[in-house]
């Protein structure tokens, strides 16, 4: 289990970067190997070639031996390989990465699923997404640029040099001392237009703000005969952008000429040296030709360097909004472990007080205790606390004080999985997936058989339903649970709790109405619901109400009212009866 | 003079040619401008190495010595530096002076509407007409300087590798602009490579939200794990769409843009028993190698043309709809 859990407990403190890398890397080690070393073999071809031309250049000058016409095909084999080696290591590099990402990507959803639902109700979807999907998508692509730039470019700058290191000192030196140059004033040019840039779009602001007043109010301009008056405004703020926009265009120009120069002077740094070394007799006409194509090879990965030191630094944002999410503990802690027998349980809330916020309790010193077997309904106003009270029989949250105990054992011994062998829960709105019926039911569990699932449909009452499916349980259904009724998307919660048949089953009734037919289904779904198990009706109806054996009233965050549901409904100085006396819908009643 | 956008007959390259023709100077010292910076340095740099290479060797005994041309080469550069700078100044001044007509018409053209008649959409999308849909017709009307300043480029390039061997440039240039045709055409299907990544990424994220917004369903079934397992699932789909998209990416790229090693190799093979007879000098390789790795990137210009005139007729007529 801890293995496959990174982020959990055992990461605490050792979340650091290298950490992190390497956590990742290693499950795609053999891929990482096999992308490093295709990148190798790229930049060996790429610094082959033009030693293959020197050679060529001299035995076609007769200055050397050799088989001109090989040679000539092994620069042209090198070159189309280099294009195929290109491929190759781009596609490696990119599979490498993905991989761990995802990897990355689901350990951390692992991690966020496990914490607290006082987690989930602060972070919305659409933030998990944008940390699953944008942050570690940037954290990927900051992998793959460090591969790119240190590794891939860094290399071949390093290859180049050595090379020319070998050719003769002069040579080396000077290119040497060029590259290092360039990259220093390239990534120093890189913003000295941004704000200028600013300044323009401020301009551009103002512009646009005057023009939208002014189109607000077309027709107040017209009758006061002020247009070319605005229209003279108009081009007034026109060459102020004007004006602004020249001067960040000429800034960034400056950059990107800048680097255009250099290489070309990197180039001709390539010819001094070559003409003088050539004159000396130091070197042939071939590795003067070598010297001025490895020259104009520099070019390409200084660009890319200085490209991509940018997304360099994008990526810490990233990463600490990343570490913050692993490292983020759980309020409701995994305890020693929690082992109950098969069967009826029994249930206790014992002194709880609870808030969602520690400062502004939602329930305050609820006892509350059932018996195994039993059924009790749980009544009372909306906003009251009654689902609290549910969510907390499930362990979604630890009470503030007391204790929740279940067969007489305090839920905080618990470990994530071990309640919900025991327990089920239909909640008041159903969540479904967008995936097919099977999964919906199911959980994404496929050891489930498909005649368990068709039993406990037909059972239902869902058997009709599950006939007009297009493809049976292969049927996809759509996020949200479009298409389907309301009664019928509460039909297949029940399903996924009979599916799974635990000893206590928690019912939170929907206030939502349904049409009269599903409503007698869902009656009889309920009634087999709690036959034999321990059960706690959130009730909504009278119908519901009549089914079981005990009633709570809850109100303020207070048990006001306890007892047998009959001796109740006999005392007609109880809530309960007063209520039963009104009847109609429990709700309105209560409200 | 003025651009007059109101008859709806007009077709959009008339409105285009009539801005043009505010500023007929600048946009044709603009042309020059291009030109240089684009197809005569490129081209005087090629030959300046050749000499240098023929210097060198001794193929050629006259005119400049090597260091006057590698000097020249940089001087070559500043040149295009200086008249890059100048075409950005240029580019500057055209646009905004075209935006500046258009969004005056526009501007008298809505405020003098007869009737008193409120605008026909709201304030932000006339805004936008002024700001984007003037600015897609000059950008429009820079394109089309695009084109001769890298056309000339091609024939005058072509030209003097022609001087030097027929032979030589036709085997070099044809698999070129071959392979070239090839990955354009092959470019169409990315889009099919695209969707099917786009789908399979839109389907793992959309589970990641359905994961946050049923978590406490999950939770209260205990299926925390299987649940992660069915996300690594679609994670797993989509890479396998999105690596075999890259794949397609990659090819196309060493097909296009990466082709001036590729065509120098073939050069260097079609040359071989002419560089030995003197015929064909290490000068005319050097000036081989640098034409081909240009010409590679001159082909795309004319289809960016085209999508950019699309871009200018829609904006055209969303301005007409303003006024
Ligand atoms: N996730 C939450 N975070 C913060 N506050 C919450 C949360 N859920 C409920 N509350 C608050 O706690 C109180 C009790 O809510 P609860 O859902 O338990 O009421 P209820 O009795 O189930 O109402 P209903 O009959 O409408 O379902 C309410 O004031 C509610 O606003
Ligand atoms: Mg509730």
């Amino acid at each position: 289990m801890e293995a496959s859990r990174p982020f959990g407990a055992g990461a605490t403190g050792l979340f650091r970067y290298r950490h992190l890398l390497w956590r990742y890397a290693r499950p795609v080690r053999w891929r990482a190997a096999l992308m490093v070393a295709l990148v190798l073999v790229g930049l060996g071809l790429q610094l082959a070639s033009p030693q293959v031309l020197r050679y060529f250049i001299d035995v076609a000058r007769g200055q050397a031996p050799g088989n001109l016409l090989a040679l000539a095909a092994l620069f042209f084999a090198v070159a189309a390989l280099e294009q195929v080696s290109a491929v190759a290591s781009g596609y490696a590099t990119r599979g490498a990465v993905v991989r761990a990402t995802n990897r990355m990507r689901s350990d951390l959803a692992r991690h966020c699923l496990g914490l607290d639902m006082g987690f989930h109700d602060s972070h919305t979807p659409g933030e998990m997404i944008q940390r699953l999907d944008g942050d570690v998508g940037a954290l990927a692509s900051f992998l793959m640029q460090l591969v790119i730039v240190v590794g891939a470019n860094g290399l071949l700058l390093l290859g180049i040099i050595a090379l020319l290191f070998g050719v003769h000192w002069l040579v080396g030196t000077s290119l040497a001392l060029f590259v290092f140059l360039s990259l220093l004033l390239l990534l120093r040019l890189r913003f000295i237009a941004v704000p200028h840039w600013v300044v323009s779009e401020q301009a551009e602001a103002e512009l646009y703000g005057y023009l939208e007043e002014r189109l607000a109010g077309t027709r107040d301009i017209r009758a006061l005969g002020a247009v070319p008056y605005v229209v003279r405004r108009f081009h007034v703020f026109l060459g102020n952008a004007y004006r602004k926009a020249l001067r960040a265009s000429v800034m960034s120009g400056i950059t990107y000429n800048a680097a255009t120069l250099l290489f070309a002077v990197g180039t001709a740094v390539g010819l001094f040296a070559g003409a003088w070394l050539y004159h000396q007799r130091e070197i042939t006409l071939g590795t003067a030709f070598m010297v001025f194509y490895y020259a104009t090879m520099l070019a390409g990965p200084i660009q890319m360097i200085t490209i991509h030191a940018e997304h360099l630094q994008n990526a810490t944002a990233s990463i600490v909004r990343i570490r913050q999410l692993a490292e983020t503990r759980s309020r409701v802690p995994e305890g020693p472990g929690l082992e109950l027998a098969p069967g009826p349980l029994s249930v206790e809330l014992d002194h709880v007080t609870f808030g969602y916020d520690p400062e502004h309790p939602v329930l305050r010193d609820v006892s509350l205790g059932l018996e195994p077997g039993r059924t009790l309904g749980l009544l009372g106003r909306t906003g009251h606390g009654k689902t609290t009270i549910a969510r907390l029989e499930m362990r979604l949250y630890d009470p503030q004080e007391g204790a929740v105990r279940l067969g007489g054992r305090d839920l905080r011994q618990s470990r994530e999985g071990d309640l919900a062998r025991h327990v089920g829960m239909v909640t008041q709105n159903v969540q479904l997936f967008r995936a097919s019926v099977r999964d919906n039911l199911t959980f994404f569990d496929p050891s489930v058989p498909d005649e368990k699932i068709l039993g406990v449909l037909e059972d239902l009452g869902l058997g009709r339903w599950y006939r007009s499916l297009p493809s049976g349980l292969d049927t996809a259904l759509s996020s949200g649970g479009g298409g389907l009724s309301a009664g019928e998307a509460q039909l297949l919660a029940f399903a996924r709790v009979f599916l799974r048949d635990p000893g206590l089953v928690i019912l939170d009734e929907p206030t939502s109405r349904v049409d009269p037919a599903t409503e007698g289904l869902i009656e009889r779904a309920v009634e087999r619901l709690l036959e034999g198990r321990t059960a706690i009706v959130i009730a909504h109806r009278l119908a519901t109400v009549a089914r079981v054996d005990e009633i709570a009233i809850v109100e303020g965050g207070r048990v006001v009212e306890r007892g047998e549901r009959e001796a109740l409904a006999r005392d007609p100085a109880s809530r309960f009866h007063r209520l039963l006396r009104v009847g109609g819908d429990l709700d309105e009643v209560m409200a | 003079m003025s651009a007059d956008l109101t008859p709806r007959t007009i077709p959009t390259w008339r409105v285009v040619l009539q801005v043009i023709g505010y500023r007929p100077w600048l946009y044709a010292s603009k042309a020059v401008v291009e030109v240089l910076t684009f197809s005569v340095a490129p081209w005087l740099s090629g030959l300046v190495l050749k000499a240098y290479f023929d210097r060198l060797s001794g193929q050629a005994s006259a005119g400049l010595n090597a260091w006057t041309l590698a000097a020249l080469f940089v001087g070559i550069a500043l040149g295009q530096a200086v008249t890059s700078l100048g075409d950005i100044v240029m580019s500057t001044t055209l646009g905004r002076t075209m935006q500046a007509l258009l969004g005056r018409n526009m501007l008298e053209g809505v405020l003098e509407k007869p009737g008193a008649r409120a605008l026909p959409e709201s304030t932000g999308e006339a805004l936008s007409r002024f700001r984007d849909d003037t600015a897609e017709v000059g950008n429009f009307a820079y394109m089309l300087l695009a084109v001769p300043a890298s056309l000339v480029f091609l024939p005058v390039a072509l030209a003097t590798m022609l001087r030097i061997s027929v032979l030589v440039t036709l085997v070099s240039v044809v698999p070129l602009f071959a392979i070239f045709g090839v990955a354009r055409l092959a470019s169409r299907r990315i889009g099919g490579y695209r969707e099917a990544t786009r789908v399979a990424e839109s389907r793992a994220q959309g589970f990641v939200g359905e994961v946050f917004g049923t978590a406490q369903a999950i939770k209260v079934a205990g299926a925390e794990d299987r649940v992660i397992g069915h996300l690594d699932e679609l994670y797993e789909r989509w890479r396998a769409v999105r690596q075999r998209e890259a794949l397609f990416e990659h090819v196309l790229e060493a097909m296009s843009f990466n082709l001036g090693s590729f065509a120098t190799g073939v050069t260097v093979l079609v040359a071989a028993s002419a560089i030995r007879s003197g015929s064909f000098t290490v000068g005319d390789l050097a000036l081989f190698t640098t034409y081909l790795g240009s010409i590679a990137g001159f082909v795309t210009i004319v289809e960016q043309v085209v999508a950019s005139y699309r871009q200018a007729e829609v904006s055209v007529e969303r301005m007409r709809h303003l006024m």
